[in-house]
């Protein structure tokens, strides 16, 4: 039987047991076929005799001692000798707490300057501290938010305006203004018909001021104007006879004709007919959107009362 | 077992290195440097010295803290050398390979000759230790250069007493075939 790997030499050799080992290892005697292991195990141990020199950091805190240790690991940065971990003492914990107390302040003060809800000493403070040291130039105010310009249509005041101009011009065809007092609307029950320079007041309902709007409103119908609430203000109930354009939608503003006559537009109405008027067929766009006040949606036009 | 070196004086040498006495210092070093230096040295370890004074002010930091007889405060000092290797030997297994430049300063005056000798028989030990595994060769090293015993060699390296008596054989063993196959005459 050959040992894989061992030399011939190698068979025959005894095997080494735990007594065996420890003598060899702590340097006792042995049998003579170990004495090659116990010589080298010698050398070994005299290679731990060379004596070394300490590195400078250890020379360093040698010589320095416990006694000097203090000062000397301040200078050399060498740590004290034997130094234990410090314990967590109660002045250790209230120093890290004033870091850290410290460190959430700054943050939260940063963070309140950057979204600008500092005091306002405190805010001016901060902006000159960070446009000094960064250089940041924090937007003003009106910066921000825009500064309130007088463009037309930029407040309130002015966009009220331009929507009254604006509803003027669609009215009346004159330039955006201020509309003048005797252009407001007529009052809630005025009717169209008769609101004309000269018609006819059947009911007797419409008052002497619903005439001086008549005399107002008389330009649109003369300039054949016809469109959406032309024909009044908001809300006028469409009498007998009335435009389609009046009311809410209907059976007769829908499909009937819509010519002249009791039907058709009134007899206050100018000589010209609305173009609506001279063919049948859908309603003017937006004729009989139901207007605040009004008639109930579907209300027949004309219907009157 | 190697006769304590320091003896009846290892309590007044400590307590006075406890202290801080830098005579007390340098006794302790002195005694037991080169052991560290020549264990950290078979295990080609890199920069032996300069990890033997990294070993020693971590042991000068932690002696106020010790208790104990001299040969546990060698087993201390040794463990803490093991561990130091250890680190070290995983720190190098995460930085790129370099040979070390080895540079041998032999002392003015001295005898060469000798110095020669010591130096071809330590290389020689270092190669045929080589030839033992990581584990054998500490367990070696820690019994026959550190003098430890098996108990304190299985507390330093973390294993038991069984497994270090193992690993002692074969590692005798391994040495017997290799010194035999070269027909080494000691």
């Amino acid at each position: 039987m050959t040992w894989r790997g061992h030399l011939p030499d190698e068979r025959g050799l005894p095997p080494i047991d735990d007594a065996t080992a420890e003598t060899l290892l702590t340097g006792g005697e042995v049998r003579a076929d170990l004495e090659p292991v116990a010589a080298f195990l010698r050398a070994l141990r005299d290679t731990a005799r060379r004596r070394v020199a300490p590195g400078a950091r250890l020379a360093a805190y040698m010589a320095g001692g416990y006694g000097r240790r203090a000062s000397a690991a301040h200078r050399s940065g060498v740590p004290s000798a034997g130094a234990r971990p410090r314990p967590l003492t109660t002045a250790r914990l209230v120093a890290w707490a004033s870091v850290g107390g410290l460190v959430v302040a700054t943050l939260g003060t940063a963070t309140a300057g950057f979204a600008g809800v500092l005091p306002e000493p405190a805010q001016q403070r901060f902006e000159v501290v960070v446009r000094t040291v960064t250089g940041y130039h924090f937007p003003e105010a009106s910066e921000d938010c825009g500064a309130p310009d007088h463009r037309p249509g930029t407040d309130d005041t002015d966009v009220a305006d331009d929507a009254r101009a604006d509803v003027d011009r669609d009215r009346s065809g004159r330039p955006a203004g201020r509309i003048p007092e005797s252009d407001r609307p007529a009052p809630f029950g005025a009717r169209v018909r008769d609101l004309g320079p000269a018609g006819p007041d059947r009911d007797g309902v419409v008052s002497a001021r619903a005439r001086g709007w008549a005399g107002a409103l008389s330009p649109l119908g003369r300039a054949g104007v016809a469109g959406p609430g032309d024909a009044g203000p908001p809300g006028t109930a469409a009498g007998p006879g009335g435009t389609a354009a009046d009311g809410p939608p209907g059976p007769a503003a829908a499909a009937g004709p819509a010519g002249p006559g009791p039907a058709g537009t009134g007899p206050a109405r100018p000589p010209v007919p609305p173009p609506a008027a001279d063919r049948p067929g859908p309603p003017v766009p937006g004729g009989g959107a139901p207007a605040p006040g009004g008639g109930p949606p579907g209300a027949p036009a004309g219907g009157g009362r | 077992m190697r006769t304590l070196a320091l003896g009846d004086l290892f309590p007044d040498v400590l307590h006075a290195a406890q202290d801080g006495s830098p005579w007390a210092l340098e006794r302790l070093y002195a005694e037991l440097a080169p052991a560290v230096a020549g264990y950290l040295r078979v295990q080609r370890a890199p920069e032996p010295e300069d990890l033997v004074s990294e070993v020693f002010l971590g042991v000068f930091r932690g002696l106020s803290a010790f208790r104990g007889t001299e040969q546990q405060f060698r087993s201390w000092v040794f463990t803490i050398a093991h561990r130091r290797l250890v680190d070290e030997r995983r720190r190098a297994a995460r930085r790129p390979f370099m040979e070390p430049v080895r540079v041998e300063l032999s002392t003015p005056g001295g005898d060469v000759e000798r110095e020669a000798i010591d130096s071809l028989g330590q290389q020689w030990v270092v190669s045929v230790c080589a030839q033992l595994s990581t584990d054998q060769r500490t367990v070696l090293l820690l019994r026959v250069i550190a003098d430890l015993s098996i108990t304190e060699v299985a507390r330093a390296t973390g294993k038991t007493v069984g497994a270090v008596k193992a690993l002692q054989r074969r590692a005798i063993e391994v040495l017997r075939r290799r010194l035999v196959r070269e027909k080494v005459l000691l």
